[in-house]
């Protein structure tokens, strides 16, 4: 990790923690809030934070002064008080519990280790075996493949010929996949396919969107966004078989060092096709 | 929330009813996050309220942004309250807004005998609920003992032992006891609570 990531982290949780104590002025405080309702991270950064704080106050590792602040501000709703007398009660239960000794620690990380190894080997046995099945397939079926996918300008077929299909993507929650939140269905032919997203993040003013499949990157455009800060991807129906996907789009600020990011399932079926 | 109304309004969040209502709980949390660091007496009052508007807007058009719109509502629910707080005074304590200077004494809620009694029931009932891997987890990371050096150098070396940062190994905790612990012993002593009345 960086020195400057490992400062801003620092910084930015003395910040929460101060949230928190109610110690930030008006101002702070209300772009803080800003920021936490659009950024998922930065929310559960903020319960962590929470968290943390309460456990130093419950082993008495505040100041004074935070005790005080902890008392007098945090200590403001029943909720926070059933949260303070929970961690109360955990911090005594696990002073008296009885587990069995250390090692099992290890034996638990040598056995992920070894269920990841195999794992990771299965999957990637897997992708070889269906990208060389797939290759078989297009080389005796189709014509000469392309190298890459076509962008939606490189078609063969006029673009303004082609009938066109939109699709407003959902947003997928952190965690997930990203597979199956958004269904794109393309009729047989050839067709021009709008994506369109609206990206949480309201102050870039350039993105990079970028469509994975199956872990790997199939697509990618840098796109301006236009009114309402709607980003609109211009694709080919060709750009897109089958399968499952996910968008990433990567708030680029007003430069180009990534600032946010964000993603976007997408299932894409395409209909009459094998 | 009538229920009809709220099923729509989990419908336009997703087209997964789970998954719709993971998002607004969660953004319930961040409202009352807000409503409570900005002194609000009645912090889960003040959440239904956002939400009741949040679920209107949906009947009316496509949200866009979930957190933006509800960061929106919750600053106009905030600054009509501060207006009506200024036309008709309350006394201090009683005010919407009342700072609470003298606060709610630290342990009141916490100390309450049957309470903690409940509480710690529970508490145990649900550790049992949790698979194995998490509850030794759990137990363990809240064994450690000693001052702020010696306690970050302790969580430093159980994260090692499972091979991850300490960083992920407090996240990892944050997250068995929002998504698991948590509203197990919030169920338990809700329903503990009704069975004693």
């Amino acid at each position: 990790m960086r020195l400057a990531e490992l400062w801003s982290g620092v910084a930015r949780r003395t910040t929460l923690r101060r949230y928190l104590l109610g110690e930030l002025c008006a101002e702070e405080r209300a772009r803080l809030e800003e920021r936490y309702f659009k950024n998922d991270d930065l929310f559960e950064e903020m319960e962590m934070a929470e968290d943390e704080l309460i456990d130093a106050y419950l082993r008495g590792h505040l100041s004074k002064s935070e005790s005080r602040l902890f008392e007098e501000n945090y200590l403001s709703s029943q909720r926070r008080r059933h949260k303070v007398g929970l961690a109360r009660e955990l911090l005594e239960y696990s002073a008296n519990a009885e587990l069995p000794a250390p090692i099992t620690l290890i034996v638990t990380r040598f056995r992920f280790v070894q269920l990841a190894f195999l794992a990771g080997l299965l999957s990637f046995a897997g992708i070889v075996g269906w990208e060389l099945i797939t290759v078989h397939y297009r080389r005796r079926s189709s014509p000469p493949a392309r190298s890459r996918p076509l962008a939606s300008s490189e078609s063969h077929v006029p673009q303004a010929e082609l009938p066109a299909i939109s699709l407003l993507l959902q947003s997928s929650r952190r965690g997930t996949t990203g597979s199956g939140s958004n269904l794109l269905t393309i009729p047989p032919g050839e067709h021009r396919i709008f994506l369109e997203v609206y990206p949480q993040d309201m102050l870039s003013t350039r993105f990079r969107a970028e469509l994975f499949r199956r872990g790997r990157s199939v697509w990618r455009e840098d796109v301006t966004p236009g009114a309402g800060q709607q980003l609109t991807l211009k694709l080919h129906s060709s750009d897109l078989p089958t399968g499952t996907y996910f968008l990433s789009v990567i708030g680029l600020g007003d430069g180009a060092k990534p600032m946010t990011r964000e993603r976007f399932g997408l299932e894409v079926v395409h209909l009459g096709s094998p | 929330m009538e229920r009809m109304s709220f099923d729509r309004f989990l419908l336009t969040l997703h087209r997964d009813r789970e998954e719709a209502g993971k998002i607004a709980v969660d953004i319930r949390r961040r409202v009352t996050t807000f409503a409570e660091s900005n002194r609000l007496p009645d912090a889960e009052g003040f959440s239904d309220k956002v939400m009741d508007v949040l679920e209107r807007e949906a009947q009316r058009e496509e949200i866009r942004s979930l957190g933006s719109l509800a960061h929106a509502v919750a600053r106009r629910i905030l600054m009509e309250a501060w207006r009506e707080n200024k036309r008709a005074p309350l006394p201090i304590e009683d005010g919407f807004l009342c700072v609470q200077r003298a606060g709610p004494p630290a342990n009141e809620g916490l100390q309450d005998g049957s309470l903690s009694e409940r509480r710690s029931q529970c508490l145990h009932e649900c550790l049992q609920k949790l698979n194995r891997e998490d509850r030794e987890l759990i137990i363990r990371y809240h064994q450690l003992k000693g001052g702020e050096e010696k306690l970050y150098q302790a969580r430093k070396k159980l994260a090692q032992k499972y091979g991850i940062r300490s960083r992920n190994l407090a996240l990892i905790i944050h997250r068995i006891r929002k998504h698991k612990l948590d509203p197990c012993v919030v169920d338990c002593t809700k329903s503990l609570s009704a069975v004693m009345k």
